[in-house]
């Protein structure tokens, strides 16, 4: 299986913003797996859908999101976690769930594209 | 520089053309600020609509206020807006109702690109060459800095105007948000005001063109716009003959050596009911007989119980106004503001050639005009009426009905060529009038008073009061040489 064949995963709950997102990472060359609550991201996880890395918005999700990074990690899927604003609970807890960086919304559509664009190559 | 004879766009509003010196100059960007409620938006349509209704494109991008208010707000107003296009970027119902609220990225980032997009692809297809966006202040939130935002709003207006446009803009201006760097990029400013003097239009920039500062009356409602430029006397004029004109009564005239001067303002000065209405009758109902319009503005009294008045001493006004050589007419109080005052003054000396103007009182002008500048606005409204050759005719009350003379209660003696008084007198034990002149510009002038009296076979001025003394003074005593007489 090749990387440009693997997907990238985003969680989150707001619809626009979800939106927004799944837009720019296509333009940006690729495929996205959008889900919008948990119980769908455990599904496409049961799947064994062929994600390479997933951006989680932990905006409006309970406790229970930090589950899903920590099996996230367990499967080896890169996870970058966005947050709605600069807090280091936020940051302690995505780190010891699994995840590689915190990022803070509002996202700089540039940056992104380049964090994006070093995820995908490094599987190359 | 005063460039009227190119190719100026109206702005739709006679005033504020005028104002403008014929109106804005094409392939440029006007910025109109103002607070809520000002009237930017109303002038814009206005500024469209003068386009449209002369086969020009038009097209109104709003940013804010739903094309469907929009139209409902300019049919009220009789606007016929079937030239225009509009190009509504404002949030819909949708964004509220369908969660399409996002934080994910900034919306300079999400919102800029689409909306340069629609914006581009309108002005393309439609090729106006009027434009008006409300409010441009909109973009602000669209740009990371201010830097980005100055780079953006230069490049918007450039591309507008070399696509062959005039465009016209708003700001919202706010503490907060000033919009100063708005005023540096905009080629002209028309600021709207509202205080509690009215609503007020002033024009603080105007690249290329000659334009009449200071503060403009406007009037907004339901008709829509009005602006009343402020009097700039110096630019109006027409040659006269300073002659003298009659009162009509020989003894007046004896003391005015022959009578009042073409182009001269005149105070009737004197207490409450002590003649100057009448006085003032008698100059106008002598203007009547030559075949010369004359205006009375009343600023206190109603017409009819002035005409009535007139009827009952003789001076014939409902003949002359039948014939259209007087007219008698109210000032209602705040009816109208000094600008506005003027307007109507003008219409009658340029429009309808009237030669003598009265206006009564100076403290009626003062309670009726909506301002405070009274010296300021009596000023100009005077000099340009003496320049226009006007006979001007001013009553002037005196709070005082006897004792110490003044001649007004006002600092604006400098204004008159002529003064003229009236004064009440205890002769006797009987009350009596008296007349006087007290200067005159341009000739010598009797320097003694007489009798004034106001009958039913109309006014008469007796012979000099020689035998009496501390007239002024109002309780005069007979001079012991003309004791018993």
């Amino acid at each position: 299986m090749t990387a440009s064949s693997k997907k990238l995963l985003i969680v989150g709950s707001n619809f626009r913003n979800q939106e927004l997102l799944s837009e720019f990472i296509e333009r940006l060359g690729y495929g996205v797996t959008r889900v919008d609550d948990l119980a769908a991201m455990d599904q496409v996880l049961d799947d064994h859908q062929n994600i390479r890395f997933a951006l989680v918005d932990i905006t409006g999700f309970d406790q229970n999101v930090w589950e899903r990074c920590v099996r996230l990690h367990s499967l080896d899927i890169p996870l970058l976690v966005i947050s709605p604003k600069q807090s280091l609970a936020v940051r302690k807890m995505g780190f010891s769930h699994g995840a590689r960086t915190i990022l803070e919304k509002p996202l700089v559509m540039r940056e992104l594209a380049d964090t994006i664009h070093g995820f995908m190559r490094a599987d190359e | 520089m005063n460039d009227t004879t190119d190719n100026r766009l109206s702005t739709g509003i006679t005033g504020l053309d005028e104002v403008l010196a014929g109106g804005l100059l094409p392939g440029r960007a006007y910025l109109l600020r103002g607070g809520p409620g000002t009237g930017k938006s109303t002038l814009g349509l206005n500024f469209l609509i003068a386009g449209a209704s002369k086969g020009e494109k038009a097209l109104f991008i709003t940013l804010e206020e739903a094309e469907t208010s929009l139209r409902i707000n300019a049919a009220k107003m009789g606007m016929d807006l079937s030239g225009i296009d509009f190009l509504d970027i404002s949030p819909g119902p949708d964004y509220f109702s369908q969660v399409e609220t996002y934080d994910i990225f900034a919306p300079a980032e999400v919102e800029r690109e689409p909306l340069t997009q629609t914006i581009t692809e309108a002005v393309q297809q439609i090729n106006p060459v009027r434009v008006f966006l409300d409010p441009l202040t909109q973009f602000r939130y669209l740009s990371s800095d201010v830097f980005q935002f100055r780079k953006q709003v230069l490049s918007f207006l450039r591309f507008l105007t070399q696509s062959g446009a005039t465009v016209c803009f708003t700001s919202e201006n706010s503490a907060a948000m000033p919009d100063d760097d708005l005023q540096f990029m905009a080629d002209g400013i028309i600021t709207l005001d509202y205080n509690d003097f009215g609503r007020h239009v002033i024009i603080s920039k105007f690249r290329g063109s000659n334009f009449t500062g200071r503060s403009h009356s406007m009037k907004l409602d339901a008709s829509g716009i009005s602006v009343y430029p402020r009097l700039v006397p110096d630019v109006h004029g027409v040659a006269f003959k300073a002659d003298s004109i009659s009162s009509g009564l020989p003894e007046l005239d004896k003391m005015l050596q022959g009578g009042l001067e073409r182009g001269t303002v005149t105070f009737l000065s004197g207490p409450t009911g002590v003649g100057k209405t009448s006085l003032g009758g008698q100059f106008m109902k002598a203007a009547a007989l030559r075949g010369e319009r004359s205006v009375l503005f009343s600023l206190e009294e109603e017409t009819a119980i002035m005409l009535g008045r007139f009827e009952a001493i003789g001076l014939g006004a409902r003949g002359a106004i039948n014939e259209g050589n007087l007219l008698v007419e109210k000032v209602e109080p705040l009816q109208f503001t000094p600008d506005e005052f003027v307007r109507r003054v003008r219409y009658e000396v340029e429009e309808k050639h009237t030669r003598i103007v009265m206006i009564d009182s100076a403290s009626g002008y003062r309670l009726s005009m909506r301002g405070q500048e009274l010296v300021s606005n009596l000023h100009a409204l005077t000099k340009y009426l003496q320049r226009m050759g006007v006979t001007v005719l001013l009553a002037v009350e005196t709070s005082q009905l006897t004792g110490d003379f003044r001649v007004t209660d006002y600092d604006i003696s400098y204004l008159a060529d002529n003064i003229l008084f009236l004064r009440y007198l205890e002769i006797d034990g009987r009350l009596r009038k008296a007349i006087g002149v007290l200067k005159k510009r341009l000739t010598d002038f009797e320097k003694t008073l007489r009798e004034f009296e106001i009958t039913s076979e109309g006014i008469k001025i007796g012979q000099p009061l020689t035998g009496l003394r501390g007239i002024l003074s109002g309780i005069p005593t007979w001079v012991k040489s003309e004791e018993g007489q």
